[in-house]
């Protein structure tokens, strides 16, 4: 017996011995490193390929070291990839059974990045149209899609999943971001500190996050540090055509010091206009400065502070009529000529200097706690022109158009054709008819100077300058623990206490002496009633009834604070079971809201008490004015508060499959506080909230799978989520009720559903790959929200049929009719049209070829849009505009005035070039060379907006007839080049 | 390091090339503030006077386009700072004044009062409307505006072309008119070089003449709409005539605040509400008579009986329709040049002064014939052609109420 078991073993011995000499004992080794600043790269994936094949893989080590081994003889392609970084693939050879070491294997950094960061805050003016967005595109080096999609798709303002921007959720050094008053992402704060805020992390769609249990929408969270930023001096200049001409940038980090210190600063300035939008520019400036100090390995403090002042000149949006006229579908009707030189109406202004004070601590590796202090503050002002008693100064204001004059419909009862041609005519050569077509500058100043009145220029035209400037403190606690191997927990809470005053002032007289601070709407209808006229009633009545003259830099019109406090505590607790793993976490808080108004307008003096008091004092017989259930609106003071609770839950499951593949599901539900801007129907004139305003409960899933191996990476998602209970607030001038209106949707439901796809594959060709993504979804509204009209000097609502709060009845849906042989439209309906969440594409598609060689990259991508649509006026989608003057509603009515435009499709193709170079092996050059749109499709709408507006004064009076919309577009062919120098 | 400094130079010299560009201007260069407006002096060019060019319009018959190289120059006597005038610019030279139709909302500080503009006069169209001769653009004969013979100088482009801005001279002095001259232009009717002048008139009095529609002392003269929107606005059964009294009006006109408060006081129910049978067949008696009757013939015609009930709910239905689409009320006031010749002071609702009071002693109490004090006015002196017989009417450039373009003598 122990024969035979000797016998065996020593088989077995041979055996395996024997093995072990026919085992391949080849291999690759080497360390990853940072191109530019010679430091390791963790975290890099290396996959070795032999045709289309992955043979091994590995990832480097926190060194940067790498080794695969165990590798027969042969010739290979190394992939590597790392976030961040560009992809690079070398060819290696093993012979002879030796470990091949590679040494240093760099890569080199993304440098796109600056692009997409500006392209997604450059500034829209969406003011007329009661709707504002900042679309953005989180960018996840790790995510095949977002990889793609990030940089590919910016350029028509792609919503990932069709959701608003404010969804999601942005954390600068742990501390949640996104604006107190709108929600929207605050990157603009630090556009142009590219260097600084390169280092985030970044999760997309629902996945968790270690700062927070994240949003439904992608949660990014910028490190904004000292010791973050690459180490070493680097500077680049940029120039392109579509945004600004110019761009300057330096930066400089030394990294940790032996002394525990790490220092970093950024610098940078854009500059100048653009080869697209005449009027648009740039002149902002960005700094920042940065030092850690670390106690020991424990205890790190790190100080922040950064700001990017500057002005940017914005873009407006035009009906196609003028597109056409002009021949130009990127015209900008906020410029003029002045003195002969370009001065554009809407600049924005901004310095809004953010201070970090952080304080890490971290005693072992299973446990760590930051905290984090941040203040923003400073100005963020925005220029308009105003006017009083005085002719609409904008080129494009519809009396100015050929259409107001003549139109092929006759129940427009626009019938004067010469004047339609000559309106023509002056509008198809701006450059001769400059006047016409551009502000007349020189105008507004000879109407100011010409208006005499007490031996003072009053001026008529104004630039106002509306601020928003914010007081943000807020206050992040985030900790990580690990008790157990398989168990982290990780949890923290945030405070935010911000009080942002709205103002406005005069920024420039444009030649006049003075500005009177009266309300020129309420001066129309209640002309003889001076109190009611008045900004701030309480100068009035102090200065023996005299309206406030105003001058240059002073505020006037309005003024208050938006008040905002909230509070959250959130928690996460991660499992990892094997190939198992999840976490199950949670958010509770609260949110308060006020308006608090520091002037007392005339048209809302106050309570019955307060004004009894003023009529007592100065002996007059004003009344308060009631709302619809007898209450006294008042304009000054403290309104009621709008407390809501907030809250979440979310739930990640994750498979790992064979190594390679992964699958993951994540479910949430959200229930968020409406955003201080949706909690006031008029903010600028009353305390009033808006009616039955509701929190906004979302349901959120996807369901993902995953494949990152043999040099292919491909994810593909399927989600679907429900958003009940939005609420928006919008404010235009309404032609039927002649008067500056606010209208408040409440109740909008929206569904998203659909699916991902993002890919990278090798090709057989060395160096050469092929990649896409795909976005094919549908963001669609669900039910009908309600509408409330109020106008700006009128306390009670606009009522429709004796009905102040009336049905958007056509909101979600509506309908087609069916036509008879001839094509005459009958009572029946055919079917209904679906209406979508607008201003996105809702099917983006990328497909590209990507080259690496020697440090050249070259890209190629084919790209097609479609799906988007735009942005609806709820007034249109009411059974009063669809009845019309004659309150008869037809079919032709409900078709015309309810259907959704859908955008047409659009194919495009961009290329990308670059290269670097070392120079006595101690600098480095290199450049970038993006062409976006190189087919010059100039037809690409971006967005838009329908007006606010009916055309009432028809000739039949059966029907009203909208406003025409008005759209952005996308440029035409443009570039980008960088050039970048570091040492 | 060759390379490097000459790509940097290139992409330098590129900006710098582009520097010149209009791009830059925002940021290098701000426009400075624009010098003072060049004023012309386009005398050498001016062929007509203004009665030389009214007289080419064929009186009553159609608007003429000047097809030849006319100009013509006037001085501004006219200014809408007040929101009196609405869209028109009057220029006068010595022979006679004209009424531009600048198609402009508050042109007051771009066309100041005694300036003086030259008008080049081709291609535009000279008309008239209720006895003024007009200068604007041709009308479409066939659309819905027809029944005007010219159309407002809205285009920019078209007003850049025609108007230019010549010196600033002293505001013209306005002229003083009689009685007599008044009844005299009134029988010469529309061609009477009077109309449309910046006149004085003294001994005005508040008070009307006794007609066969109005048996009253004192009256003033306008009308609502029960739906401004409405298809046919027009329509009898849309349009409440008030010309039966003062109705308690003291203020030159009415704002759109002050004709809610009205019709909710019910200051204005004994024409529209309440109905006056006697009214009935009166044909200026369309109001709510004819819309309480179009109602009971509809009712009728159903076969439906109908009660008081009923027809106070129609009048209560009526009466809120009305208040919810309450617009500002331009307002007639009439008076007695010397207990004699009738004149209209009308004013505007939009005004700035259209809700200030007329001084009580002007106005006297209520029913009392001609006890008010005796005025003097200043303003623009038109002629009014309703179908009841033409009339003179004085138009307030200024606010009567904050100047001497009223004085109580």
């Amino acid at each position: 017996m122990l024969k035979k078991l000797l016998l065996t073993v020593s088989a077995l011995v041979t055996g395996v011995l024997m093995y072990a000499q026919d085992a391949p004992t080849g291999g690759v080794k080497g360390t990853v490193i940072n191109r530019n600043d010679r430091q390791p790269v963790e975290n890099a994936r290396l996959s070795l390929m032999q045709g289309a094949g992955e043979v091994a893989n590995a990832v480097s080590a926190q060194d940067g070291s790498f080794l695969i081994g165990n590798l027969p003889d042969g010739m290979y392609t190394l992939i590597i990839t790392a976030p961040d970084f560009m992809e690079q693939q070398v060819g290696v050879t093993v012979v002879d059974g030796y470990v091949k070491n590679m040494f240093t294997l760099s890569l080199t950094g993304q440098e796109k990045l600056a692009e997409l960061e500006d392209a997604a805050t450059a500034e829209l003016d969406m003011d007329d149209s009661g709707f504002g967005d900042n679309p953005s595109v989180l960018f996840d080096a790790n995510d095949v899609f977002a990889n793609v999609a990030s940089f590919g798709f910016s350029s028509v303002r792609f919503k990932q999943r069709g959701y608003n921007s404010e969804t999601q959720e942005v954390y600068l050094a742990g501390v949640r971001m996104n604006d107190a008053l709108t929600g929207y992402g605050p990157y603009s704060l630090w556009s142009g500190l590219n260097e600084a805020m390169r280092a985030k992390d970044t999760s997309v769609g629902l996945g968790a996050a270690d700062y927070n249990i994240g949003g439904y929408n992608g949660t990014t969270n910028v490190t904004g540090t000292a010791s973050s930023v690459r180490k070493g001096l680097r500077g680049s200049i940029l120039t392109n055509s579509a945004l600004y001409r110019l761009r300057v940038m330096a930066s400089y980090a030394t990294g940790v010091m032996d002394n525990g210190w790490a220092f970093a600063a950024n610098v940078s300035a854009r500059l100048g206009g653009n080869d697209w939008v005449k009027g648009m520019y740039y002149r902002s400036f960005a700094y920042y400065l940065a030092a850690d100090k670390h106690f020991g390995d424990e205890h790190t403090l790190s100080a922040v502070f950064f700001a990017t002042p500057g002005e940017r000149g914005a873009q407006n949006a035009s009906t196609q009529e003028v597109y056409d006229l002009v021949k130009d579908n990127m015209y900008n009707s906020n410029w003029g000529y002045q003195n002969g030189k370009v001065r554009n109406a809407r600049v924005r202004k901004t310095h809004e200097p953010v201070a970090i004070l952080k304080y890490d601590f971290t005693p072992s590796d299973v446990f760590n706690v930051s905290a984090t202090a941040l203040f923003r503050f400073g100005s963020n002002g925005y220029t308009a022109l105003d006017w009083y008693d005085a002719y609409d100064p904008r080129p494009d204001y519809y009396r100015n158009l050929p259409s107001y004059f003549w139109m092929d419909n006759k129940d427009y009862g626009r019938d004067n054709l010469p004047k339609y041609a000559m309106a023509a005519e002056a509008w198809s050569h701006p450059n001769d008819y400059p006047t016409t077509a551009h502000i007349n500058w020189d105008r507004l100043y000879n109407v100011n100077r010409a208006n005499i009145e007490d031996g003072e220029a009053r001026s008529k035209y104004v630039q106002e300058e509306r601020h928003v400037d914010q007081k943000d403190f807020n206050f992040a606690v985030n900790g990580k623990w690990r008790p157990l191997s398989w168990m982290t927990l990780v949890g923290g809470g945030q405070f935010r206490m911000n009080t942002t005053e709205n103002y406005k002032i005069l920024a420039d007289l444009l030649g006049g002496s003075y500005y009177l601070n009266i309300d020129n709407f309420a001066e129309r209808d209640f002309a003889a009633n001076p109190e009611k006229l008045q900004n701030d009633l309480d100068y009035y009545l102090s200065h023996n009834m005299t309206a406030q003259k105003k001058v240059a830099g002073e505020k006037y019109g309005y003024d208050y604070l938006a008040q905002v406090r909230s509070l959250s505590v959130w928690g996460n607790m991660k499992l990892v079971f094997g190939n198992f793993s999840g976490s199950i976490g949670g958010r509770v808080g609260f949110q308060k809201v006020w308006r608090e108004g520091l002037l007392r307008k005339g048209l809302f003096p106050g309570t019955w008490e307060e004004v009894k008091a003023i009529n007592d004092k100065y002996g007059l017989n004003m009344q308060p004015a009631l709302d619809a259930g007898g209450r006294a609106i008042t304009s000054y003071g403290k309104s009621d508060a709008v407390l809501k609770p907030t809250g979440a839950v979310k739930l990640n499951l994750n498979y790992i499959i064979g190594g390679n593949m992964r699958v993951y599901a994540n479910v949430g539900y959200f229930r968020d506080a409406p955003s201080f801007n949706q909690c006031f129907i008029s903010p600028r004139t009353r305390n009033t909230v808006t009616p039955n305003i509701s929190s906004v409960k979302t349901f959120a899933t996807d369901l993902n799978w995953q494949y990152s191996g043999n040099g292919f990476n491909v994810r593909l998602t399927g989600y679907y989520s429900r958003i009940n209970d939005i609420t928006k607030v919008m404010s235009a001038y309404d032609d039927v009720q002649n008067a500056f209106s606010n209208f408040v949707l409440t109740g909008i439901g929206e569904r998203h559903y659909g699916m991902e796809l993002g890919f990278r594959t090798p090709t057989p060709l060395p160096n050469l790959n092929i990649r896409g993504a795909l976005a094919l979804g549908r963001a669609e509204y669900v039910g009908n929200p309600t509408m409330t009209q109020t106008i700006d000097n009128s306390a009670a609502p606009v009522t429709f049929n004796g009905e102040s709060k009336v049905e958007v009845a056509y909101w979600a849906k509506s309908p087609v009719y069916k036509r008879t042989p001839e094509g005459f439209i009958t009572p029946e309906i055919d079917h209904y049209q679906q209406h979508y969440v607008p201003s996105t594409p809702q099917l983006a598609a990328d497909l590209g070829l990507t080259y690496f060689f020697k440090y050249w990259f070259f890209e190629l991508d084919f790209q097609y849009f479609d799906w988007a649509y735009l942005d609806m006026n709820p007034l249109y989608r009411t059974d009063y505009a669809t009845a019309g003057p004659d309150k008869i509603v037809t079919p032709t009515e409900i078709e015309y005035m309810t259907t959704q435009e859908k955008f047409d499709g659009a194919f495009m193709m961009n290329i990308s070039v670059g290269k670097s170079w070392f120079i006595k092996h101690k600098y480095q050059l290199g450049f970038s060379l993006n062409g976006k749109n190189l087919l010059n499709n100039k037809l690409v709408k971006t967005g838009g907006y329908e007006q606010t507006r009916i055309v009432d004064n028809t000739v039949s009076k059966e029907q009203y007839y909208r406003f025409d919309p008005k759209y952005f577009y996308m440029s035409g062919i443009n570039y980008m080049l960088n050039v970048y120098f570091r040492f | 390091m060759k390379k490097s400094i000459l790509i940097i130079a290139a992409l330098a010299a590129l900006c710098s090339c582009q520097a010149l560009k209009e791009e830059w201007q925002p940021v290098f260069s701000p426009a400075k503030e624009p010098a003072e407006e060049e004023l012309l002096n386009l005398d050498d060019k001016v062929t007509h006077t203004i009665a030389e060019f009214k007289a080419l319009y064929v009186r009553d018959k159609e608007p003429v386009t000047i097809d030849e190289e006319i100009w013509i120059k006037g001085q501004v006597i006219s200014s809408d700072r007040t929101g009196n005038v609405y869209r028109e610019i009057f220029i006068q030279d010595e022979s006679g004044v004209l009424d531009v139709k600048v198609g402009r909302s508050a042109m007051y500080a771009d066309y100041l009062p005694g300036q003086w503009l030259y008008i080049y006069c081709k291609s535009l169209t000279l008309g008239e409307y209720e006895g003024t001769l007009q200068l604007g653009l041709a009308t479409d004969e066939s659309g819905p505006n027809a029944q005007y013979e010219v159309s407002y100088i809205d285009v920019q482009s078209i007003i850049e072309a025609h108007i230019f801005k010549g010196p600033r001279s002293e505001v013209i002095p306005a002229i003083e008119v009689t009685e007599a001259q008044i009844k005299a232009a009134l029988k010469a009717g529309k061609q009477d070089p009077l109309w449309g002048k910046y006149v004085i008139v003294k001994d005005l009095q508040y008070g009307c003449k006794r007609d066969f529609y109005t048996h009253v002392d004192k009256k003033v003269f306008f009308f609502i709409y029960v739906d401004p929107n409405a298809k046919d606005k027009k329509a009898g059964t849309n349009r409440f005539f008030f010309s039966d009294g003062t109705y308690s009006i003291d203020t030159w006109a009415i704002n759109k605040e002050k004709m809610v408060s009205m019709l909710k006081a019910g200051q204005l129910d004994k024409d529209w509400i309440e109905g006056n049978p006697d009214r009935y067949d009166d044909p200026l008696g369309e109001g709510i008579a004819l819309n309480l009757r179009a109602y009971e013939q509809d009712m009728k015609d159903e076969g439906i009986t109908i009660t008081d009930e009923d027809r106070e709910e129609f009048c209560r239905k009526k009466r809120e329709e009305i208040i919810q689409n309450a617009t500002a009320q331009s307002i007639s006031h009439y008076f007695l040049i010397n207990g004699g010749q009738e004149i209209a002071v009308r004013s505007s609702g939009y005004g700035k002064f259209a809700d200030k009071k007329i001084p009580a002693e002007v106005l006297g109490q209520p029913g009392a014939k001609l006890d008010g004090k005796k005025i003097t006015v200043r303003g623009l002196l038109g002629l009014y052609t309703p179908s009841s017989g033409p009339t003179a009417q004085i138009t307030f450039i200024e606010d009567p109420t904050e100047t001497d373009a009223m004085v109580i003598q």
